[in-house]
């Protein structure tokens, strides 16, 4: 299975909390400093195949009140999108220690 | 007194604005697949209205701000029109909850549903959704064919267009004069020329002189 780029973004952002659609764009926008701007298009196709396959799930129940917005559609990731998004995660920090040994990273 | 005025009248425009951002993204979301836009089609046209509430706070000029939001969607779109065409049809949140990412499925129109369903069974929407899926794998598989048909329709349109705007221009408009049916032209006969030009002169002697013409230009 290959995970787009986009759906890790959209699993990092709702790892945080249950979020509706544009709420996922502002929280990529800012876990990027800015840097990647998603479509609402390009995000709800990544939201419907991850809906399929059973990565994220629609809230039936809506969240408190006072944050609520009637018509909004809230999004939560299930537990085989968080196994997903740990072994996305473990993939690319695989790599980053392969780089980090070939001296390809500043960073620590 | 008069600043409240303004100030609701601003509110009007602003609402009207919003229910057309409204309508706008409602009429984007339809160019998606049916199953897509059952799926989530209502949150695509939240987040399509709040982008571009967005950018209008941001200053983006109106005109901006839609081109953004459909070349969004005709990208996004025309995405999952082709996955549509390439995956088995049967794919639905409810009823595969763990969907299995079906491969290539070789296909040939009108023939794999007729086992269990017969072909005057199915509506003519059915049928024509299947023979836009089959265009699009065609499409697909030979690249180069489908772009020497766009080309020679895109030629043929434009082509045809150019035409168009050029007879209705010189042909079918009527001269910005009143009464341009009883417009005629004058022409000077000589021996050598039948229809020759007026030089300046005649042409001012014509209009002191003529009485069936009501005017000279």
């Amino acid at each position: 299975m290959n995970l787009r780029p986009v759906e890790f973004q959209v699993l990092l952002a709702l790892a945080g909390d249950d979020l509706h659609g544009y709420a996922i764009l502002q929280e990529v926008a800012r876990l990027t400093d800015g840097d990647l701007e998603i479509e609402p298009g390009t995000l709800y196709r990544a939201l419907h195949r991850m809906l399929r396959d059973g990565w994220v799930v629609e809230l039936s129940r809506r969240p408190a009140a006072d944050v609520d917005d009637e018509r909004r559609r809230y999004y939560r990731l299930t537990a085989l999108g968080r196994r997903v998004a740990v072994a996305e995660a473990d993939r690319l920090s695989r790599l980053l220690s392969i780089a980090r040994a070939h001296k390809l990273l500043s960073r620590a | 007194m008069p600043d409240r005025s303004h100030s609701s009248q601003d509110l009007l425009r602003a609402s009207r604005r919003a229910k057309a951002d409204r309508r706008f993204a409602w009429w984007l979301v339809w160019l998606y697949p049916p199953r897509f836009r059952r799926d989530v089609g209502l949150g695509l046209a939240d987040a399509l209205d709040d982008r571009m509430r967005a950018r209008r706070d941001a200053g983006v000029s109106a005109l901006a701000i839609r081109l953004h939001a459909i070349v969004d969607t005709i990208r996004n779109a025309s995405a999952e029109w082709v996955e549509l065409a390439r995956l088995k049809p049967s794919r639905s949140i409810n009823s595969t909850p763990h969907a299995i990412h079906s491969t290539h499925t070789t296909y040939e129109p009108h023939a794999t549903h007729s086992t269990h369903e017969t072909l005057r069974g199915r509506s003519m929407f059915d049928k024509l959704s299947q023979d836009i899926r089959y265009a699009l794998r065609l499409w697909r598989r030979r690249p180069g064919f489908a772009l020497v048909a766009i080309l020679t329709l895109a030629l043929g349109i434009g082509a045809n267009t150019a035409m168009f705007s050029i007879v209705n221009a010189v042909l079918l408009r009527p001269l910005p004069y009143a009464h341009s049916e009883r417009l005629v032209s004058l022409w000077a006969r000589t021996a050598a020329y039948p229809r020759g030009l007026l030089s300046y002169k005649e042409y001012e002697e014509v209009r002191k002189q003529s009485g069936s013409i009501e005017s000279v230009f």
